[in-house]
């Protein structure tokens, strides 16, 4: 039992919802974990003793398992929703939201002889570590051991949703590390002082810090602030090598720079990046398709998040940037991208970019009949003024003046054209409506055709397997 | 140097009549190039020194190095003829002869295509030791279906007379022989419009000569010359010169027998008036004292003069010397050219209608068949030349009507451009600049006249490789040529860094640009970036040209040379296979059958040429030779992959409902499963697949393409797997000409390489054979080397590809060759090593 309540952290989850006076509290869990959702929510009601306290299972989400669904737990008009397994931590939704990590089992000991084979030989450089959201609960502990023989590793943390009194506590380290390892209380006395004299300083100020502020990717806070530094830096993945945060990480930022440990396995060992996936297969595929953007003529814009309001400076870019290549863009909504939605499209689209979490990547598409791009992807193939260094940047996000730039861009292009018509030169336009080559254009009405018949049964039974069907074989 | 100035050219120009474009082809090593050399050389480009040596013509450093020509290069030149002699059409004394030399080695005969299209003419030069080969017939047979004039030069007559020491009289029959044989292949050419175009050495279509030795002639020449000599009619001296004429000494007069009454043998009026001297001159000057009285006398007889100087020269330099003041090779070159093939005024005429794709009466066409400089500008863009600045290219071409301009604003209507869908593949431009091709040089000119070849600057970024070109709003283009070789051997290859990615694809582009046999594929779903070319000299050639050219600075790794396979079925499918869609409301029944061989090459005959399957004559086929009941042949959904390739999906339901609505669906299923097989992602060929039953959801919601095309793609796959599928290999045509005592040594290797023999000819007058085999194309990796090796180096091998051929063993049975292939292939493309099993396809009710 006791184990039970730790692997779903009911204790927390308990508190939590008594913190935040939640009456309709959601649960999401991803297909995996759906058997023991009934479990979980015994486990919690028993906690709570509280008749008015609901609980809501969301079986199916209308958003990809690592992000939250807003949407679904809007229906049942939840006040907390918690999140099972891992996640991509890129929500900004304003609901509370306890994310609850379904933790795995280290072996501190083994991690820090891992450690010690790989790194005592090699002279200090500067590393950072980054860790799946499975071996949250027991990091603190092991970079407290770790930093000891390794004073130049420095962690990043979750970016996780807080409340004010947490947030307070979390930004002490992400400033100072050092003294967090020495004496934490006094430190954190000293530290909550000095931020609320702070806070009563001027507000300028208070901008200078934020401009300092920390980096923050793939629901991470980095201990650096300028994305230039990373590169500098080793970088070091504790988790599982097929964790999908790791790929984002990966395809940013280049493998060649990425050790991974995996504290799953038995023998504890660092490995590159390349050595764990076929990161240049990968590549290799991936600008492939970057060249196939650059030959489509009609780009579907999928918008497979629930928070709109993000999305629509990238949704923006993109419509730009497919009009200034002249080609044709259409926006669809789609939430949870599949091959079989997007195959409704496959007679009028040559190519969808999703707009997603960090992790929406495809990288498989053998199901897919057109191609999937990450919105970098479609920069790199139509942005002539970029050259591909052999990343992709997840993270794309474009900002205002990108925007600028190519709305004046477009405007130059489109005076051209008016030039260009004057003098009497026929612009050829590539997009040419597809639904004249569609053979099939509507159901046939044969009105008065047919012969006036009795209503017939139809099929009944299982769409699987009809009452009147035998197996052929 | 140039003996003529470029305004010259210019002026000719605009004389149709006085034009001539001619491409010179051959088999490799025939000695196309050092022939051109002397044309070069009268034109006063070379000396006449270097003439036969300089290879002019040959202007990369790979080809100066390997003495084989790997591109077809173009040159203008200027002669200038005697006023008596002039052909019947004539316009003023002086011509200008546009000519290309083309590549002689198979893997490179997608560039003969490209110089055929745009010439009237060819030159087909013959090895008179060696014979035509294979390859001689192919140029042939495609300059014949192009509705190109051939005229025939025998060459190395040289070799024949040192090196095999023949008699006249055996000289004689090897002309006739090759002569016979090339008028094979033109006798199964009848074109009305070509007229008779049988090589007939009385004619003068045919000469013969040494283009190392810079001489040539033609029976009228020497006709002419005994004519002066005897005071007789020219005529008459001709017809004595060729076939059975003899001369009898004793009675004086001419004999249609070999022997005289008194039994003794007479000589052959050739061998008595021209091969007997030019024999006796051989013999006199390689005699190791020199003869100098016996010498004085002939060279006084045939009116060579020498310098003192050159008289000190030795017998072999000696030899040439005299023959070329003999015989100048460019003269009776330059005479059969002029006379017997046609300026374009005469060409264009009959060669529009295999040429224009549109009404044969409408305006461009009409321009097109009078030459008219004042019509509609209609030109074809064949190649595209490398410029000196990187990545740029010439758009090589022909005007055929009209006169392009620098400047000048036209259309340019690309490969895919169809008349149907007027906006693509359609651009309009500025030409840049206008350029005559002079080999290794280039001429700007203002502007070019109807009848040329020119090349254009500023347009390669509109054209992949070929295009028409025209002011005409309403012009179609003109018609694709169909190339004969297939790239069925590729390599894959990589950059070293990934960031050099986007400039390596660059590079392919350029290269799929400039070679219009190249074919450059990014493998999407393997992440394969593949060159495929005709053969392995060919890969070798494109892969030195993207290294040290087109991706010049970055390193490209590459992979050993893979061949493509095919899938196909081998039987009916041994069951119905359904398929479910992924709602479960929908289901399609269909059944695999394997097609004719034969009927597979139709179709992609018939995809070549017309590109069109509706059309009757093609559905007409399929009832009448292959049988097919006519209410299946008119429910052909579609054909594949890309729509044209040779498999078929044929519905065979009645009467159910919707059915239409699924059509494309289906199309678009079955396009995607011929292009990739189940067994390892290969493309299919020969599969005909039938729907047998079809159900559907009443709501057309629940049947959308979505739904359809997966259950489709599934049913295919599990249809190919109860067929018996097969791989099937791509298999060359080898020739190999050996000298018979190594020939054993030969089939040993054949042997060990799966090649099977189809025949064993000797050829006549030499101690060579012609062993013409099937070889696995898997198998001729290194085969060239492993030849040479075996035969001392004396064996000459020629591969190309010819057909599919069936692996019969079962690829999925472990531990067979097929197995092997599928698995490694499967691997290659990220694949994992084993196929799905039909129950991942094949769905159960």
């Amino acid at each position: 039992m006791e184990n039970f309540d730790e692997q779903f952290s009911i204790t927390k989850t308990v508190e939590v919802i008594k913190k935040n006076k939640s009456t309709r509290v959601v649960l999401q869990l991803p297909p995996k974990l759906l058997q023991f959702s009934y479990k979980i929510e015994k486990h919690l009601k028993k906690a709570l003793k509280d008749d008015k306290i609901s609980f809501f299972i969301l079986a199916g989400a209308s958003t990809r398992n690592c992000c939250i669904d807003t949407v679904s737990s809007a229906r049942v008009f939840g006040d907390l929703i918690v999140h099972y397994g891992h996640s991509c931590l890129s929500s900004t939704a304003q609901i509370p939201i306890l994310n609850i990590f379904i933790p795995t089992k280290i072996s501190i000991q083994n991690i820090i002889s891992a450690f010690e084979t790989e790194f005592s030989t090699q002279k200090a450089k500067q590393m950072i570590l980054f860790y799946s959201t499975e071996v949250e609960n027991s990091i603190s502990g092991l970079i407290l051991q770790l930093n000891k023989t390794f004073p130049n590793l420095k962690r990043t943390f979750l970016n996780l949703q807080k409340n004010e009194e947490e947030k307070e506590k979390e930004q002490k380290p992400e400033k100072e590390e050092k003294e967090q390892e020495l004496e934490e209380k006094k430190e954190k006395k000293k530290e909550e002082v000095k931020e609320k004299e702070e806070e009563k300083e001027e507000v300028k100020e208070k901008e200078k810090e934020k401009e300092k502020e920390n980096l923050k990717i793939f629901g991470r806070i980095l201990p650096i602030t300028d994305i230039t530094q990373l590169t500098k830096n080793q970088l070091i993945w504790l988790g599982s090598s097929t964790n999908p945060t790791l790929f984002s990480l990966a395809l940013t930022f280049g493998a060649g720079n990425i050790l991974v440990l995996d504290p799953e396995k038995e023998y504890l060992e660092f490995e590159k990046m390349e050595r764990t996936q076929p990161m240049r297969r990968i590549l290799m595929k991936r600008y492939a398709l970057i060249e196939k953007a650059k030959k489509s003529e009609n780009i579907g814009i999928v918008v497979g998040t629930t928070n709109p309001e993000k999305d629509l400076q990238i949704v923006k870019y993109l419509q730009l940037l497919i009009k200034n290549s002249k080609k044709k863009s259409q926006v669809i909504s789609m939430g949870v991208v599949k091959s079989l939605k997007l195959g409704n499209f496959v007679h009028d689209l040559d190519i969808f970019v999703v707009i997603g979490c960090n992790e929406s990547i495809i990288l498989d598409q053998s199901d897919y009949y057109r191609s999937v791009l990450v919105p970098d992807e479609l920069d790199l193939a139509l942005n002539h003024d970029r050259e591909w260094d052999g990343t992709i940047n997840l993270s794309f996000y474009p900002n205002n003046d990108m925007i600028a730039n190519l709305e004046k861009k477009l405007k130059q292009s489109l005076d051209l054209i008016i030039i260009e018509q004057q003098n009497q030169k026929q612009i050829d336009n590539l997009i040419i409506s597809r639904s004249e080559t569609r053979s099939f254009k509507g159901l046939e009405t044969r009105l008065g055709e047919n012969k006036v018949t009795q209503i017939e049964e139809g099929l009944s039974g299982r769409a699987s397997q009809y009452q009147d069907e035998i197996d052929l074989n | 140097m140039s003996k003529y100035s470029l305004e010259q050219i210019l002026e000719l120009m605009n004389h149709p009549l006085n034009i001539r474009n001619i491409s010179v082809i051959a088999h490799v090593d025939h000695g196309k190039t050092t022939l051109t050399d002397s044309l070069v050389s009268k034109a006063g480009i070379i000396s006449s020194k270097l003439a036969g040596e300089k290879r002019v013509m040959d202007t990369r450093k790979d080809e100066q190095l390997r003495c084989i020509t790997i591109k077809s290069t173009a040159i203008s030149l200027f002669y200038e003829l005697d006023e008596q002699s002039l052909p019947q059409e004539s316009d003023g004394n002086s011509f200008l002869i546009n000519l290309i030399d083309s590549p002689g080695h198979v893997d490179f005969s997608s560039e003969v295509t490209a110089a055929l299209r745009i010439s009237d003419g060819a030159l087909v030069v013959v090895d008179c030791v060696s014979g035509a080969f294979v390859q001689t017939e192919t140029v042939l047979n495609q300059a014949l279906s192009e509705r190109v004039k051939p005229v025939l030069m025998i060459n190395k007559v040289d070799r024949a007379i040192l090196e095999l020491q023949l008699e006249p009289e055996e000289i004689y029959q090897q002309f006739v022989k090759v002569i016979e044989s090339i008028n094979v292949i033109i006798s199964s050419y009848e074109d009305k419009y070509l007229g008779d175009i049988a090589i007939d050495a009385t004619k003068g279509n045919v000469a013969f000569g040494a283009g190392k030795q810079g001489w040539t002639f033609t029976l009228n020449q020497f006709a002419e010359m005994y004519a002066k000599k005897w005071k007789m009619p020219k005529e008459k001296i001709l017809r004595r010169l060729w076939g059975d004429n003899f001369w009898d000494p004793k009675r004086k007069k001419w004999v249609k027998t070999k022997k005289d009454k008194e039994g003794n043998i007479l000589e052959r009026g050739f061998c008595k008036l021209i091969m007997g001297p030019i024999c006796q001159l051989f013999k006199i000057v390689n005699q190791k004292t020199k003869d100098e009285k016996a010498l004085n006398k002939l060279l006084g007889s045939i009116g060579v003069k020498l310098t003192n100087e050159e008289r000190e020269e030795e017998s072999k330099e000696l030899l040439v010397t005299i023959m070329k003041k003999f015989l100048p090779a460019a003269d009776a070159l330059i005479e059969m050219i002029i006379y017997h093939l046609p300026s374009p005024k005469v060409a264009q005429k009959y060669r529009v209608q295999n040429l224009y794709e549109g009404d044969q009466n409408d305006e461009c066409a009409q321009a097109i068949a009078n030459c008219d400089p004042e019509g509609p500008l209609m030109m074809y863009v064949s190649k595209m030349i490398p410029t000196k600045k990187k990545g740029r290219f010439y758009a090589f071409g022909r005007v055929f009507s009209g006169t392009i301009k620098s400047g000048q604003k036209v259309t340019i209507l690309g490969q895919n451009y169809r008349p149907e869908f007027p906006k693509k593949d359609r651009f309009i431009t500025k030409i840049q600049n206008t350029v005559l091709m002079m080999g290794n040089k280039i001429e700007p000119i203002s502007n070019c006249c109807c009848g040329n070849m020119i090349g254009l600057v500023g347009v390669d970024n509109y054209l992949v490789k070929t295009g028409t070109i025209t002011t005409h709003e309403r012009a179609f283009p003109f018609k694709q040529m169909s190339f004969t070789v297939s790239p069925v051997v590729r390599i894959a290859i990589k950059p070293k860094k990934i960031q050099n990615l986007p400039k390596l694809i660059e590079g392919m582009q350029k290269l799929e640009k400039a070679d219009s046999c190249v074919k450059c594929l990014i493998d999407e779903k393997s992440g394969e970036y593949i060159i495929a070319g005709a053969g392995e000299l060919h890969l070798e050639i494109c892969l030195k040209d993207l290294k040290e050219d087109y991706c010049k600075g970055i390193e490209i790794i590459s992979s050993e040379p893979v061949v493509s396979f095919s899938e196909t079925a081998t039987q009916e499918s041994s069951q119905t296979c359904l398929a479910k869609s992924a709602n479960n409301h929908n289901r399609l029944f269909v059944k695999a059958y394997p097609l004719e061989e034969d009927l597979c090459n139709t179709i992609n005959k018939v995809n070549t040429e017309q590109k069109i399957f509706s059309t009757n004559n093609f559905l007409n086929t399929l009832t009448t030779k292959y049988k097919w009941d006519k209410k299946f042949v008119k429910k052909i959904w579609a054909f594949g992959p890309e729509q044209t390739g040779p498999n078929l999906l044929i519905d065979t339901t009645k009467g159910i409902q919707y059915l239409n609505e699924i059509k494309s669906a289906c199309s678009a299923g079955f396009q995607s499963f011929t292009s990739m097989g189940v067994l390892c992602n290969e493309p299919v060929r020969g599969v005909k697949v039938e729907i047998k039953d079809v159900k559907l959801h009443a709501d057309s919601i629940h049947r959308g393409e979505n739904q359809i095309i997966p259950m489709a793609i599934r049913s295919f796959y599990a249809s190919e797997l109860t067929a018996k599928p097969r791989l099937m290999e791509p298999i060359f045509l080898c020739e190999i000409s050996v000298p018979k005592y190594v020939s054993g040594q030969v089939y040993n290797l054949l042997n060990k390489k799966r090649g099977i023999v189809l025949s064993e000819t000797p050829k006549e007058g030499s101690n060579l054979v012609i062993i013409k085999s099937d070889l696995p194309i898997i198998e001729s990796f290194g085969f060239n080397a492993d030849l040479r090796s075996v035969t001392q180096g004396k064996a000459f091998e020629q591969c190309v590809f010819d057909h599919w051929e069936i692996v019969e063993e079962d690829p999925l049975k472990d531990g067979t060759r097929a197995n092997q292939w599928m698995k490694e292939t499967r691997i290659r493309k990220g694949l994992e090593p084993e196929p799905f099993p039909l129950e991942h396809y094949h769905d159960k009710l």
